[in-house]
């Protein structure tokens, strides 16, 4: 009898070792596992980023709306929204359970890259192929920055770039203009600064948010060449434009020109201040365009491209494509799932979100510009003048030296010093090299 | 007993340092109370005063928007049922390890009593990986499962140290009447046991309901989240919305220190016990 | 009697069904988790076995290493207050002073509120704009020395430390006042006979007997700082640029945000050594009597 006791116990440690057998390799036998959501063809999930606070979710919806209405499918989409750095990580435990909705948010390059080598994303070449007219709608080279090994996975919905929101009526008030170049743009913020305005709002706590403001002040001082250069590995992360740039950054912060206590507030509540009145200027992605001129201060605010610190580099910006959409590889109707993403990309859903939630659509479409507001024709102008586009460090590299340059940044205005920062920096990507 | 001059002035300075506590312990959560009746320009312009006035405005929203109550109920869920079972299993090991008969009970007493140090940090990858596998990802079996198993160790340590102090000769009249073990069991040790079970349930409880880290891992739909991964989501949603952040969290601390205020008794001996016996 | 205590069949009801649990969700998890680590795998792909690599990698992760610092630092921190400080108001509290229970209830009671709660209450209290600690600095005419708390990497691992301080010193406290609870009335009273003081009576009767509990309670705090990471996930979510990372915060960043879940088991694997360190070296240190665990 205690033989038999021990037998079973054996034998539950051996059923336990077997469920963990394997669990490392290829693990797709259990498909379905979790969400039900991708069964059946009636309801196509989809996963986004987004929040209360942003304006567009409703856009979204309302294409979601549009498309469930009517369908050959006769499939229902519902968007399922979350807060950024909780995507994140929702979408990898899903991805490494197999249980990723039919469509989900994503960002390109990098970011993508290893759940397409994971085998989770749906291979959607042959729909762009069998619809010439889908695939040359996108801009060029837009799809590119999420195809891998020749293959598309993924499509853009929409282009982003960083740009200066500014607030008019208090460059009026105060009797300054948009700054022509770098020179003057710091002159506009000591004014405002002199005369008791807060020249920017910044966010300290996301790591993002003041390096892509280095990153564009970098732009602006070495020109699209040096990303270029980094990335190809013939320049080093710790180059003396990043530290110079960083450098920058900090003296702007030393000389006031961010909101008291920036460094400790959140990315809502530096927006907020901002789009309440108390901040002149705003450094951002154009996404929040539509947060900008559905607030309080709507009409008076303009944007206006950061001028390069080496004028012959001007108009190179921090921007790429945004709001990407992949198909999940265990979508049971991906014909189905591939249309919806058609909808979005087309002229009439693009319109919309254009017109009504000032987001830049990703393909080539005449644009009424009566219909938008005059904040989104400078965004636009913007947009079009750009002689060069640098995708975000942390889409370029992801979770590695994208993430890490952020927090470099974050540290440098903490009050590191700038090059013993990016030495740091370079070392940790030559050792996650081989990681 | 009369206090000299020098004692009298120690008993004041004792007294300095206990009140000075106090007030350190209570007067954030009383800040936060009062903050959670302000509205958010109130809250930056005076911090330290009495609200304007006490509209539940801020808990109306968190409890509609914020889905605190779901929340609840799943962290209701998931701890009621997890701390039953380990409970009952936990008393029914106790029991076979102290007072039945045979050789493996101190071997098995061990291997349970060496789970205590065991960071549950080192079993989450390949949790993960096994529900995968079994497909209750995302289900609130991944989360309670788990817990069970986390708990055996604290568990079984305090109830077997109950049941080994018990007199033989309980089952020895028992077995007398004619009862089998089950119902000596169930009618006999288990009532005599109560208290040393209350304690028990009422730390794991605990344990399970502060639980941060499976929650978080294991479950992904917002609808099935327990109530501290649901506080994180909520700092994410409504970032600058602090006075019906702080609302929320007083929905979450007031249940805790209710049930605190009333069972603190079992609460403290429970939570220093596994200590103390050692 | 025999025949029902020593009923095989009996036995294995009552055992079996905690055991499984226990073996397959426990023991079966931290064997597998010692595997994994020794694994290249990002659960999707084919994984690669890699040997003591990941480990090798680890000790030269920078962030690592300072998460490593960082937890030290906790433990001392812990140490520092969940022994003298606690064991200073325990020592107040066992004496009968008039409020001891109140007071015993109060200190106990933050740490029975969820970390998250804890550390979102901490946030607001550090909030640079509204928040206490600032406030009573202005009030107190410190105004300059008003500070960004969780956001400035010099003070936010500090600040977090206090919080940790602030919820466990209760906790600790009762378990040093129940076993001051089990030293015989009658060696006091011997002493107040024989004139002692109060501080000649903790330094020889109080703390040589409550020296085993003790130990104990060092392993629990060395353990439990081991393990925080509901507080530094909220507060901070360990930064800025990684200045209050944990290693319980890191590995979650690991596998759970970079898909390297050979890593991060191998972040696991180095924290349940710790924990078992902690318990041999504290049955070393006091070998006279050993800790079971």
């Amino acid at each position: 009898m205690k033989k038999k006791i021990v037998a079973v116990m054996l034998s539950a440690l051996t059923a336990g070792s077997l469920l963990l057998t394997g669990c490392g390799g290829g693990g797709s036998s259990s498909g379905d596992s979790g969400s039900g959501s991708s069964g059946g063809g009636d309801t196509l999930t989809v996963m986004c980023v987004g929040t209360e606070a942003d304006t567009y979710i409703d856009g979204y919806n309302a294409i979601a709306e549009q498309f469930s209405e009517n369908n050959e499918y006769g499939v229902t989409v519902e968007i399922e929204f979350y807060e950024n750095e909780q995507y994140k990580t929702k979408l990898t435990t899903l991805m490494a359970s197999n249980a990723v909705p039919d469509i989900f948010f994503t960002w390109e390059l990098s970011y993508l890259q290893p759940f397409v080598e994971g085998g989770k994303v749906a291979d959607i070449t042959s729909y762009l192929e069998e619809d010439q007219e889908w695939k040359n709608s996108f801009a060029d080279g837009t799809l590119d920055l999420l195809a891998y090994d020749g293959k598309n996975y993924g499509v853009p919905t929409q282009k982003s770039l960083c740009v200066m929101f500014y607030n008019k009526q208090i460059f009026e008030e105060n009797g300054v203009e948009i700054p022509g170049t770098y020179e003057e743009f710091l002159d506009v913020c000591q004014t405002l600064k002199d005369n008791g305005v807060t020249p920017m709002t910044m966010c300290g706590t996301d790591a993002w948010i003041p390096a892509q403001f280095v990153q564009q002040i970098a732009g602006g001082m070495a020109g699209d060449q040096l990303f270029k250069d980094v990335c190809d590995g013939t320049e080093q992360w710790n180059n003396e434009t990043h530290v110079k740039a960083a450098e920058e950054v900090k003296k702007m912060a030393d000389n006031g020109y961010f909101q008291d206590g920036y460094i400790g507030m959140g990315p809502e509540e530096s927006t907020d201040l901002f789009t309440s009145g108390q901040a002149a200027m705003y450094f951002q992605g154009a996404w929040d365009a539509d947060k900008c001129a559905k607030s309080e201060i709507g009409e008076n605010v303009g944007a206006f491209v950061l001028p390069a610190y080496d004028p012959q580099y001007n108009n190179i910006s921090v921007g790429s494509v945004d709001t990407s959409f992949s198909v999940s590889e265990t979508c049971k109707n991906k014909d189905a799932a591939v249309a919806f993403l058609k909808y979005w990309t087309s002229q009439e859903a693009e319109e919309t979100l254009l017109y009504d939630y000032a987001r830049i659509p990703a393909g080539n479409y005449e644009i009424d510009e009566s219909k938008i507001s005059p904040l989104m024709v400078d965004v636009l102008n913007i947009s079009n003048s750009q002689v060069g586009l640098t995708p975000w460090w942390d889409r370029q590299f992801g979770a590695g030296e994208g993430v890490e340059f952020n927090n470099t940044c974050v540290s440098v205005l903490g009050g590191e010093d700038a090059q013993t920062a990016f030495d740091s920096l370079q070392q940790f990507a030559e050792d996650n090299a081989n990681r | 007993m009369k206090l000299s001059p020098k004692e009298k002035v120690f008993l004041v300075l004792k007294y300095i340092f206990l009140i000075f506590f106090t007030i350190l312990c209570l007067y954030p959560l009383f800040w936060l109370l009062l903050s959670s009746f302000k509205t958010n320009s109130e809250l930056y312009a005076n911090p330290w005063g009495l609200p304007e006035s006490f509209s539940p405005v801020n808990y109306i929203q968190a409890i509609q928007e914020g889905h605190i109550l779901q929340y609840f109920g799943n962290s209701v869920i998931i701890a009621v049922s997890a701390v039953a079972v380990a409970v009952i299993l936990s008393s029914m090991v106790s029991y076979a390890i102290t007072r039945m008969h045979w050789k493996l009970a101190k071997l098995t007493l061990n291997v349970f009593l060496l789970g205590m140090m065991i960071p549950v940090y080192a079993m989450v990858v390949p949790l993960f990986s096994m529900f995968n596998r079994m497909g209750l990802l995302n289900t609130h079996l991944a989360v309670i499962i788990p817990h069970i198993g986390i708990a055996f160790p604290m568990a079984i340590f305090i109830m077997s140290g109950f049941m080994g102090s018990l007199p033989k000769e309980m089952e020895e009249a028992a077995v007398m009447d004619g009862c089998n073990i089950y119902q000596i069991f169930f009618k006999i040790i288990m009532p005599i046991s109560k208290s040393s079970i209350v304690t028990v349930a009422v730390v794991t409880f605990i344990n399970i309901w502060n639980d941060l880290l499976l929650p978080q891992i294991f479950l992904t739909d917002s609808s099935k989240m327990t109530l501290p991964v649901g506080l994180t989501e909520f700092q994410g949603q409504y970032a600058t919305n602090y006075v019906v952040e702080i609302a929320a969290v007083i929905i979450t601390i007031v249940p805790s220190i209710v049930v605190y205020i009333w069972l603190h008794r079992h609460i403290m001996e429970g939570m220093v016990a596994g200590a103390v016996k050692g | 009697m025999n025949k029902v205590l020593g009923n095989k069949k009996s036995i294995a009801v009552f055992v079996l069904p905690a055991f499984l649990i226990y073996a397959v969700f426990v023991l079966i998890p931290i064997g597998y988790n010692v595997y994994v680590s020794f694994l290249q795998t990002d659960l999707m792909s084919p994984s690669k076995f890699v040997g003591i690599q990941n480990y090798v990698n680890l000790f030269k992760d920078g962030t690592f290493t300072k998460a490593l610092g960082n937890n030290i630092l906790m433990v001392i921190g812990s140490l520092i207050a969940h022994l003298p400080l606690a064991l200073f108001f325990g020592n107040i509290l066992f004496q009968k002073i008039k409020g001891s229970h109140f007071f015993q209830t109060v200190f106990f009671l933050p740490s029975v509120i969820c970390g998250v709660a804890v550390g979102l209450t901490w946030t607001f209290v550090y909030n640079s704009e509204f928040g206490l600690v600032n406030k009573f600095l202005e009030i107190i005419g410190l105004g300059s020395l008003q500070h960004v708390w969780l956001a400035d990497k010099n003070t936010a691992l500090f600040c977090i430390i206090v919080v940790v301080m602030w919820q466990f010193v209760g906790y600790h406290m009762i378990i040093q006042i129940a076993a001051m609870k089990n030293i015989p009335e009658s060696y006091y009273e011997a002493a107040e006979i024989d004139g002692a003081s109060k501080w000649v009576q903790f330094k020889s009767i109080t703390f040589p007997l409550i020296k085993p509990i003790l130990k104990v309670d060092a392993v629990l705090i060395i353990t439990g700082s081991l393990k925080y990471y509901d507080l530094v996930s909220v507060m901070t979510g360990g930064g800025p640029n990684h200045a209050t990372e944990l290693m319980s915060t890191y590995m979650f960043y690991q596998g759970f945000r970079t898909l390297k879940y050979g890593y991060a088991a191998g972040i696991g694997v180095i924290l349940l050594i710790l924990c078992m360190c902690s318990v041999l070296l504290s049955n070393f240190v006091f070998r006279s009597e050993p800790i079971e665990f």
